[in-house]
């Protein structure tokens, strides 16, 4: 016997969607501020931990120490990593403007893809999605989310490179690290953008499709 | 633009309603369209009919296709009836 499910958008599921989205957007305005008021107003480092620490690699020669972690099975090892994590215990206003940006940044577009998200959710509510201001939303996503997976890297780079001069040896941290998988930050942000640039084109032909029906008795 | 500017077409529902003493609500239910489409094929804001619909409109009305739609001049054709000089 054949098993069909059969999927279908129910109100409920625009519901708890909204919602999701609202509460998502409430955490990344909280966020925003949490960082803002942590940067300009001097709050102490030890309040905020995860803003005042900045990931980095070592370059080979450095010697690193292997984890006292015991292995059990004989075809296995412990191998340490290259990745270190630098540690600002006071940071001043320059550098707590360096550490917030990258947070800032995402927060900015995270926020922005929930605001167009709800408004696609909006017109899906009100029963006419195929509509020319859904392909611009959708393009708006793709562009948001291709502007972030090159753009945020590359500030996350510029202002780890501006934290650690000074700090410490050029020679024992490398400049910029980043690897490249279909897992990784740019090509998933890439891959996902042309998703939704293909979606984008399918909203347009739709809204066609709707005008072309429209006022048909 | 309503379509009656653009396309010249128009649709006689109104008198063929009076004439046969049928309100547009009960067409509406013979003919299997919602009063709200109904509607709009009347105010001649339709932009297209379907042969099916066209049809059960002739059979609940007893008329012809031609009695319940007729072309005449869209707007900005009036000027092309100038008449020409021998």
């Amino acid at each position: 016997m054949a098993f069909l499910m059969r999927l279908r958008w129910t109100r409920a599921d625009s519901v708890i969607m909204q919602g999701v989205l609202l509460a998502v957007a409430f955490l990344v305005s909280l966020s925003t501020f949490v960082t803002l008021v942590w940067a300009l107003f001097a709050v102490p480092s030890g309040l905020t931990g995860w803003l005042n620490q900045v990931p980095a690699h070592h370059t080979p020669h450095v010697p690193s120490a292997v984890p006292e972690v015991t292995v059990l099975a004989d075809d296995a090892e412990i191998r340490s990593s290259e990745e270190v994590v630098l540690l600002f215990q006071d940071p001043g206003l320059r550098q707590r403007l360096l550490l917030a940006a990258p947070v800032l940044l995402w927060n900015a577009l995270a926020l922005a893809v929930v605001l167009v998200v709800l408004n696609l959710l909006r017109s899906l509510r009100e029963g006419d999605p195929f509509v020319p201001a859904n392909v611009r939303r959708v393009y708006t996503l793709a562009a948001l989310v291709l502007f972030g997976s090159l753009l945020l890297p590359m500030v996350g780079a510029f202002c780890g490179i501006a934290l650690r001069h000074g700090v410490v040896e050029p020679s024992e941290v490398a400049l910029v690290s980043f690897t490249l998988n279909p897992g990784s930050g740019p090509l998933a942000g890439v891959l996902l953008s042309l998703v939704l640039v293909a979606l984008a084109e399918v909203f347009r032909r739709g809204s066609q499709m709707r005008d072309d029906v429209d006022g048909l008795v | 633009m309503p379509s009656e500017e653009a396309t010249g077409i128009r649709v006689h529902l109104d008198e063929l309603l009076a004439e046969r003493g049928i309100t547009l609500t009960e067409l509406a239910a013979r003919v299997g369209v919602t009063v709200v489409n109904l509607s709009v094929l009347k105010n001649g804001r339709a932009k297209a009919v379907r042969f099916s619909t066209l049809a059960a409109l002739c059979r609940e009305l007893d008329c012809q296709p031609g009695d319940l739609i007729s072309h005449g001049p869209g707007l900005g054709t009036e000027a092309e009836g100038a008449n020409i000089e021998p």
